[in-house]
């Protein structure tokens, strides 16, 4: 019955009627602090964004700079991890590496989440014909495996960040889709949105105030996995030479121009690969707990 | 079951004939002329009279419709046309070249399933010991750890380091059984540790779904032994979420086996694909596309069809 005001009444008395805001802050925060898998993978996530944004303060050499004097150092001769073939320092490629890849990564998921937010939730709303086209869209990108047509649309558009972007963007939006789609379906039949309807609310105004709050938990689980593989499919992108351009640090391309030196110089694989798996691997951690947290079936 | 089957069919059909079109779209009106490719780019800078013959040799010359209906008719005879690099057929070259891809494909969920699915059970069984945080939190790393990492950590420790196995190229099965097996071993496992991870997951949670049903309760109180009550009637009805995920594995496969070939430089589909994108040969692309795309959305179909068969409330749906 709350629900039910959420959506006739104006959004002034809505905000009082909601659990007050700093003690859904403070419960967040403690679900924070108090689980280690939870403070481990985020405070990683958080550090590697800060190191990305904060990348000239953390290490002065410059990631491209080439020393053909200092080529294929291990850790602790010219530079905190060694050096790869060009004499580049592999600290500060890793740490410039990450900007990258954070930026792709975040930027693609959310032109996922929000096209296939809204895309999910205007197929079931609406019904035929919306969902028949949209879910056929849906359906049509599923059934290329993801590499195959990011491979195909990124060597004809050309490698840029922008069209890395814009492929995975577009090859993840059918998973926030179907979530949007599926929890749309059950969340409209209930009582309040027929309610909703027979005062006369706009559909905009249902669907923003009465489904979308709805919808968000299982979206936000979504997010922090894609997010993880959305770092793989950027990755390997790289490794195949099909991401962005070689002149940006990229943790992918860095392990495939290292491959040709795996034999004596592991260092130059070993690094980027361990921060790439432990950045998936803490993303993927992140959406286990918010799942336990924010899935209400397993709350039990 | 039969009208189930009819609609399922017919979706499946337009699916593939709108993919075999978008694939031609994407080919024609993205940048890029294969004319001048063919001649050695833009950098060769050949004269227009060279570009235009090249043009009318392949049919690029003629109006979109005509080359889209004559492509069409072709694909439905299973000719691909001719590479317009070496002139080759695309058919026979795609025909030599994706079963070496199914042969590190195909063992690998073989493995992927054989390994994962009893770990996946013996997670839930023992969920309250140290094994199932154990085979979990191993789990979760083999679908964190991105594949080609996988592949070079097992070059660099079995080949380099043990001097084991050799650390890429192919050689003919039947010429050479043993040598094959040795050098189809490390991409069979880096492809299978990704897949293993989502069956074991996949098989474990969906066991634990049904531990906590009451039909349990029943089957061991009635004194049937833990053995009998797992394998007769927990894992037959948690079976079929596990199903549709090896059945999805299947596109993420192919995904992993076009690091896979490129890292153990395997002569398979992925990698004739990535050399003819590079030279915008659009028959071989075009084929390569069309068949692998083709293969992945009758293995979705099979598995909805199988699906309808085993649960019938599906096909009244």
């Amino acid at each position: 019955m709350e629900q039910l005001r959420t959506v006739g009444a104006s959004t002034t008395d809505l905000r009082e009627d909601r659990h007050p805001r700093f003690e859904i802050i403070r419960d967040w925060l403690h679900w924070f602090f108090t689980n280690p898998r939870v403070f481990i993978s985020g405070g990683f996530i958080i550090l590697l964004c800060l190191a990305a944004i904060a990348a000239p303060i953390i290490t002065s050499s410059d990631p491209s700079l080439i020393r053909a004097d200092q080529r294929l150092l291990p850790p602790g001769d010219g530079g905190f991890l060694g050096t790869d073939e060009f004499g580049r320092d592999l600290f500060a490629r890793i740490i410039y590496g990450a900007r990258l890849t954070m930026i792709v990564s975040l930027s693609s998921v959310m032109i996922a989440a929000v096209l296939g937010l809204v895309m999910g939730m205007a197929a079931a709303y609406f019904k035929s014909p919306t969902d028949t086209v949209l879910m056929r869209f849906a359906d049509a990108i599923l059934s290329f495996p993801p590499i195959l047509l990011a491979i195909f649309v990124i060597s004809f558009w050309g490698s840029s960040v922008i069209n890395v972007i814009m492929v995975i963007g577009l090859l993840y939006t059918p998973r926030f889709q179907r979530v949007a789609y599926s929890t749309t379906l059950a969340v409209q039949e209930n009582d309040y949105v027929l309610a909703a309807r027979a005062i006369g609310s706009k559909s905009t105004r249902i669907l923003r105030l009465g489904i979308l709050p709805n919808i968000l938990a299982p979206s936000i689980v979504q997010f922090s996995l894609a997010m993880g593989t959305a770092i793989l499919l950027e990755s390997g992108l790289s490794f195949l030479g099909l991401g962005p351009p070689p002149d940006i640090p990229s943790w992918g391309r860095s392990i495939q121009q290292a491959s040709r030196f795996l034999s004596q110089h592991p260092w130059g694989v070993f690094w980027p690969s361990l921060v790439i798996s432990m950045t998936v691997l803490a993303f993927n951690i992140l959406g286990d707990a918010l799942r336990d947290r924010l899935d209400p079936r397993l709350r039990s | 079951m039969g009208a189930y089957l009819v609609r399922r069919t017919i979706s499946t059909i337009v699916l593939l004939y709108l993919i075999i079109t978008v694939v031609f779209l994407l080919l024609h009106l993205l940048p890029g002329d294969p004319a001048l490719a063919v001649l050695g780019g833009i950098d060769a800078n050949p004269s227009p009279e060279d570009v235009a013959q090249v043009r009318e040799r392949l049919g690029l010359d003629r109006p979109l419709y005509v080359q889209y209906f004559d492509y069409l008719g072709n694909i439905v005879r299973l000719d691909f046309g001719e590479s317009f690099v070496n002139g080759r057929s695309v058919s026979s070259d795609i025909a030599t070249r994706l079963p070496r891809t199914m042969m590190i494909i195909v063992p690998a969920i073989i493995v992927a399933v054989l390994v994962g699915m009893p770990l996946g059970i013996i997670a839930a069984r023992y969920r309250q010991s140290v094994v199932d945080p154990m085979v979990s939190s191993i789990a979760l790393l083999g679908f964190s750890v991105p594949v080609f990492v996988i592949g070079l950590l097992l070059v660099y420790l079995f080949s380099i380091q043990l001097g084991w196995l050799p650390a890429n190229g192919y050689i003919d099965p039947r010429d050479d059984f043993p040598e094959f097996l040795k050098r189809a071993t490390l991409p069979i496992v880096s492809l299978s540790l990704g897949p293993m991870a989502l069956t074991m997951r996949m098989t474990r949670s969906s066991m634990l779904e049904q531990l906590g049903l009451d039909y349990v309760r029943t089957a061991r109180s009635k004194g049937l032994s833990e053995l009998t009550t797992l394998y007769r009637h927990v894992l037959r009805n948690a079976l079929l979420p596990i199903v549709t995920i090896v059945a999805l594995q299947f596109g993420a496969m192919f995904a992993g086996s076009v690091l896979v070939e490129s890292i153990f430089n395997w002569p398979g589909v992925n990698a004739y694909l990535l050399t003819a994108i590079g030279v915008r040969d659009y028959p071989v692309v075009q084929g390569v596309v069309a068949v692998v795309a083709s293969i992945f959305v009758l293995i979705n179909f099979l598995t909805d069809i199988s699906f309808a068969f085993f649960d019938p409330r599906i096909r009244h749906d």
